[in-house]
């Protein structure tokens, strides 16, 4: 799904987001990447969205090496993939609904088609009695399960998630996270930025450590923690 | 390529809707632009047709070599100026009318007498060009017994000569305006699609094409354009039903003219076109340097 041969991101005048870093994420894992922050955890997930490309190294995403993308092409390459972000990135003007419905209204679905799909997530995610309100009157823990909903919208195979839990309380951070173990255990493959340690004691899962850019260690969340 | 256009035109009424303030911001500078625009045109062309009106006063006048044969002259002046008004006015007649045009200063010509005055045939020439009275002039002088032809030369000269100024300045008035209205509206626009950059970043994230978010742009854009086109175009005709009598009363009946002449439907069309253009054109920069850097 995702492979990273000597990845190294350099910006102008500053000292390597990421530095020679080479990692495999299979089909249908849960991968938690963590570390301090600056440690080039976004760095990487912008790396997989194609926001930008690697300085050197190779980047291959579904089996295509990211630098053959043509920008034209950028666009279906990001089909595949969901993102949550940790400010939510919800449009203050659209209801709910509106907002879930993006991805689909992007790929030209039939309204009534996309009217179906729009009520069913909000459904999943406990939502459906606030399709037509707007996200500044919903509460952090709301707002973030619309943006894992909006993510989820068009089935895409792999889940970028940039510190999704960042701004919530305990048992809304237990909420998302049951959102995005679900949408793994359909057979998405789901990746987690994160620098909540607690997560990583709760969710036993892969956990790939980055400092100051480097990979450090790459295992499960009890070695993890027995290490740490 | 864009699959949905009615989706596309519905995601631009939207957001019109959505942001009122935005759109009557753009709208409002392409109209003001274009009607800027429009004003000049219409003055420039008013002015051009009046002058034109003006010149169409122009009359030759053959005059005779003493002892020449007026009404042979006359016959021959009529065969070579077909379908002009042709008048043989003898030397008393030509006396009389000086005296009359004189009015109280008619004294000046006690003691002359009709001899002093050459025979002579005027041609009333209406809406002839300077070079269409040279070219008749020069073949009314070869007419037997003509000993000069007055067209009014050097007035003539002088008209043609502003008007050619005037047609310059007005290019040189509307290219300015033009590309004034290109850049402003532009940055107008530009401020439109920077309010709503957090939409397009998101809109890109989530897999829309650079076609997919530009194409609403675009067409409001199109709206904005033909909507300040068609009040530009509206405002022109009031102006112009408004002023038209003034001017009949400060200029006389020259410049009394229908309103499509004062306006002419091509001149409207390409106020609305116009606008249209602008709009979409400005939209298309604007949206197309943002999602570059996007």
């Amino acid at each position: 799904m995702i492979q990273l041969f000597h990845v190294t991101k350099e910006y102008p005048g500053e000292p390597p987001a990421l530095s020679d870093v080479t990692l495999q994420v299979d089909k249908g894992e849960f991968v938690f990447l963590t570390g301090p922050s600056g440690a080039g955890k976004s760095t990487l997930l912008r790396l997989i969205f194609c926001a930008e490309p690697p300085t050197t190294g190779q980047l291959l995403l579904f089996g295509r090496n990211v630098a053959r993308v043509s920008p034209g092409e950028i666009p279906w390459v990001r089909r595949h993939i969901g993102v949550v972000f940790q400010d939510f990135k919800l449009l203050a003007e659209r209801t709910i609904a509106e907002n879930v419905a993006l991805p689909l209204e992007v790929r030209s679905l039939p309204r009534r088609e996309i009217r179906r799909k729009v009520q069913g997530l909000l459904r999943s995610v406990g939502l459906e009695h606030r399709a037509d309100k707007f996200p500044p009157s919903l509460s952090g823990g709301e707002q973030q399960r619309v943006a894992v909903a909006r993510a989820l919208a068009a089935d895409p195979a792999l889940l970028l998630a940039d510190e999704p839990t960042g701004n919530l309380d305990a048992d809304r951070t237990l909420e998302v996270m049951e959102l995005l173990a679900a949408a793994n255990a359909r057979g998405t493959t789901v990746v987690i930025a994160t620098h909540d340690r607690s997560l990583l004691q709760r969710y036993t899962r892969r956990v790939v450590a980055l400092e100051r850019g480097r990979l450090v260690s790459d295992g499960d969340s009890i070695r993890q923690a027995a290490g740490g | 390529m864009l699959r949905r256009p009615a989706e596309a035109l519905r995601r631009a009424l939207t957001a019109m809707a959505r942001s009122p303030y935005v759109t009557l911001t753009g709208t409002g500078t392409i109209l003001v632009a274009v009607l800027s625009m429009g004003l000049v045109a219409a003055a420039l062309g008013t002015a051009e047709r009046l002058l034109q009106a003006w010149a169409g006063e122009v009359r030759l006048s053959v005059y005779l070599a003493r002892g020449a044969d007026l009404a042979g002259a006359a016959s021959a002046v009529r065969a070579l100026a077909p379908g002009r008004a042709v008048e043989a006015v003898p030397a008393a007649e030509a006396l009389r009318r000086l005296a009359e045009g004189l009015g109280e200063e008619a004294g000046l010509l006690d003691g002359v007498g009709a001899e002093a005055l050459p025979d002579c045939v005027e041609v009333a020439v209406p809406g002839i060009s300077l070079e269409e009275a040279r070219a008749l002039a020069l073949r009314l002088r070869q007419v037997p017994g003509v000993a000069e032809v007055d067209y009014g030369n050097a007035w003539l000269e002088r008209l043609e000569a502003f008007l050619r100024r005037a047609r310059v300045a007005g290019v040189a008035l509307l290219l300015l305006l033009g590309l004034a209205t290109a850049v402003l509206v532009s940055n107008t626009l530009r401020l439109a699609v920077y309010a709503r950059r957090e939409e397009i970043e998101i809109m890109k994230l989530v897999g829309a094409t650079d076609a997919f978010v530009g194409a609403p742009f675009l067409l409001e854009g199109l709206l904005q354009g033909l909507l300040a086109g068609g009040v530009a175009a509206a405002a022109l005709l009031g102006i112009s039903a408004a002023l038209g009598p003034r001017l009949a009363a400060a200029l006389g009946p020259l410049a009394v003219q229908p309103l499509g002449a004062a306006l002419p439907w091509p001149l409207l069309a390409g106020v609305v076109g116009g606008a249209a253009a602008i709009g979409l054109l400005a939209s298309g920069l604007a949206i197309l340097r943002f999602l570059r850097r996007a």
